[in-house]
């Protein structure tokens, strides 16, 4: 994969489409972070009345 | 892989910003709802921004940059691109397509630093009287200065 620094408009469209097309994998700790505490945001949206 | 489009801004729906406010975003149709673009502030960064399922309605809102030396999409860099007024409108603005789609859905998102929640506290602070005639927005302050905020479409009260 080229690094891309200041490619051309049509360079870099085409390299968004490498990229999406490759479907990279997601290293986020706020992720985990957040389904750590899934239950917790839950609790808080139905006691908010904002789920039936 | 699923295909994507391009995408424009709906005709005639409310719509928290232009077109000249935010990135082109491409919309990649996946269980993830990944939207894609490229951040052309002092270089070019591919972000994605991703709604990520936590339960039936809760979703959990990410901003990542792609890594290409690692080939991945992380949370954890600070770009410093001088376009964040540009990144956070095509954020909003996702988080808009996103519930325009689906209204039931909820939105969680909180930053990776306190630094981050106070940049996100502004925006929405600057520009709340926009934001509130369409969505609840809640704040909540969680153990050791987490903050979490929680996005709901209005209609569906």
């Amino acid at each position: 994969m080229k690094k891309i620094k200041n490619l051309p408009d049509n360079e870099l469209t085409k390299e968004l489409q490498l990229v999406m097309e490759s479907s990279p994998k997601v290293n986020s700790l706020k992720s985990e972070k957040m389904a750590s505490i899934k239950d917790e945001l839950e609790a808080n949206v139905k006691s908010w009345g904002w789920v039936k | 892989m699923r295909p994507y489009m391009f995408l424009v801004n709906a005709s005639g729906e409310y719509s928290l910003c232009t077109m000249e406010e935010h990135y082109p975003v491409s919309y990649q149709e996946s269980e993830l709802y990944q939207y894609w673009f490229v951040s052309t502030g002092k270089r070019s960064i591919i972000k994605c921004i991703q709604f990520q399922p936590l339960g039936d309605f809760l979703f959990n809102l990410c901003l990542l940059d792609y890594i290409p030396e690692k080939g991945e999409l992380c949370d954890q860099s600070i770009s410093n691109n001088g376009d964040v007024r540009v990144v956070l409108w095509t954020v909003a603005w996702c988080v808009e397509h996103h519930l325009n789609r689906f209204p039931e859905h909820i939105v969680v998102f909180s930053g990776n630093s306190m630094g981050r929640n106070k940049l996100y506290l502004r925006y929405i602070q600057m520009h709340r009287a926009k934001l509130v005639s369409a969505y609840i927005i809640n704040i909540l302050e969680r153990n050791n200065d987490e903050i979490v905020f929680y996005v709901q479409k209005k209609v569906n009260l």
